[in-house]
């Protein structure tokens, strides 16, 4: 009888313990977790043997992950408010040469022929903010994902070649030769109309920052996981220090200040082949295409 | 790589993990550590031949007390893999590549922090090189890893983040490659 009393009673024991415990890992837990709350640091220690070491340790890592995941998303404010400001920036001159030419027009005594002048001037105005807020839009929604392109395998040579026909004429005015190294046809994973734009930049970059009478070469080398398009020329160059820079949003090399441009066009194209998955590189501008 | 991961102890200077140094640590401690945050892929496996695909990829879980192993997880990473259907094989049933790619599931499969990888691809064929690069990425960025690959092939490194040249046992100036979004550079 007595042992049966002995052991009830240890019973009732080792149930209150345990409820005890629970309670105890349940505080711990919930303490751990006020942590991550309020955004302070966990003073237990992550290497210990057992469960409360090993969930200290996970919730170290979620801070810092929940750290991080803030940080960017105030980065991302700040891109946002610098990309206000620049593009004011950016549609300042052309709206002021805008006013000053319809104002020009309005002149009652203007010859035909100054009032034809300031008209071409005027759309070519046009054509450029149309240019810019075209091309700040697409960026934007290639941001924030809005856009989808379709992605299939196909030949290259279509694409470059109507990335060479948009700007030929001006390779052609400038006396620059557009060359590409014999390759065989292949077929990559790519959009056919946003690569050939994309194609299209690099290419008038090239025309652009080269002197008259310089020469801007393709050339596709295909190696084991990916395809290497190369596009380079013999201007003036980037510097090693502007390399990682030159993708970036609006950013202009200092030197290029005499040079039109603004500073979206390799930014956008970079957003453009990160859509499809490709990385692109310069040293002299390498593009690769998996 | 041995010494970013405690296996060796430096014979001078710190190493900071997460703000940690880690030779401060105890052994047992950086054990712990080891296995909490760290995993590997060495460049002869160094898998268990007594168990099978899954419990070699499992191991890691299943020495740490606390924790538990997440069934479907280790499924996905399997699948992924294309190993799933020779979970149930010994090592000395599968092929080089196969165990590579054991291995690299093994090492994903606690979710670590920071993934060290010897030559992770070196056996394999350009298509299961393509998916295992792909998946590791995707992994990742999914649970804001790092990973550390050592390689010699140069189009694998082209395709990682930030690429740091050794010469002689020296650190060339490395050349910065470009994070994700907007193209701004992060170190």
């Amino acid at each position: 009888m007595a042992l049966h009393i002995i052991l009830l009673i240890l019973l009732f024991i080792v149930i209150g313990y345990s409820i005890y415990r629970k309670r105890k890992t349940f505080q711990s837990i919930n303490r751990l977790l006020d942590c991550v709350l309020s955004q302070e640091p966990i003073a237990l220690s992550d290497t210990k043997e057992g469960e409360l070491s090993a969930l200290v340790s996970k919730i170290n890592r979620i801070q810092q992950v929940l750290g991080k995941q803030i940080m960017q998303a105030e980065d991302e404010k700040e891109q946002v408010k610098s990309l206000v400001s620049n593009m004011s920036h950016q549609l300042k001159t052309p709206l002021a040469n805008l006013s000053l030419y319809t104002e020009i027009l309005s002149i009652p005594q203007l010859t035909e022929e100054k009032k034809a002048d300031a008209a071409q001037k005027l759309k070519r105005q046009v054509d450029k903010l149309d240019w810019i807020i075209g091309s700040l839009a697409k960026m934007v929604k290639l941001e924030q994902n809005a856009i989808t392109f379709d992605i299939e395998p196909l030949p290259i040579r279509g694409t470059i070649l109507d990335a060479i026909d948009t700007v030929y004429e001006k390779a052609e005015k400038k006396h620059i030769s557009l060359t590409s190294e014999p390759y065989d046809d292949i077929l990559l994973y790519h959009n056919r109309k946003w690569t050939a734009e994309v194609f299209a930049n690099l290419l008038e970059n090239a025309v652009k920052y080269t002197a008259p009478g310089g020469a801007v070469q393709i050339s596709i080398h295909p190696y084991e996981i990916y395809t290497e398009i190369m596009f380079t020329d013999n201007g003036c160059g980037i510097r090693g220090e502007e390399i990682p820079r030159i993708f970036q949003r609006f950013y202009r090399s200092p030197e290029t200040e005499q040079t039109e441009g603004s500073g979206i066009g390799l930014y956008l194209s970079n957003l453009i082949l990160e859509k499809e998955k490709v990385k692109s590189m310069a040293k002299k501008n390498i593009r690769l295409l998996p | 790589m041995n010494l970013i991961g405690g296996l060796d102890i430096p014979t001078e200077g710190n190493i900071f993990i997460k703000g940690k140094d880690i030779s401060s640590l105890t052994r047992k401690e950086l054990t712990i550590f080891r296995r909490r945050n760290i995993g590997f892929v060495f460049q002869n496996y160094s898998l268990m031949p007594v168990l099978n695909v899954y419990d070699n990829t499992a191991l890691p879980i299943t020495f740490d007390r606390g924790n538990h192993i997440s069934r479907g997880y280790i499924e996905e990473l399997l699948r992924e893999l294309g190993i799933w259907d020779k979970r149930k094989k010994y090592p000395n049933e599968l092929s080089g590549g196969q165990q590579q790619r054991t291995a690299i599931a093994r090492a994903l499969a606690n979710r670590p922090a920071i993934l060290l990888a010897d030559e992770p691809t070196g056996n394999l064929d350009s298509k299961t090189t393509v998916e295992v690069i792909g998946l590791l990425k995707a992994s990742c960025r999914k649970y804001s890893q790092t990973i550390l690959m050592v390689t010699h092939n140069e189009a694998i490194a082209q395709i990682c983040d930030r690429i740091i040249h050794i010469e002689d046992g020296m650190i060339s100036p490395g050349i910065r490659k470009l994070s994700h979004k907007g193209g701004d550079d992060r170190c």
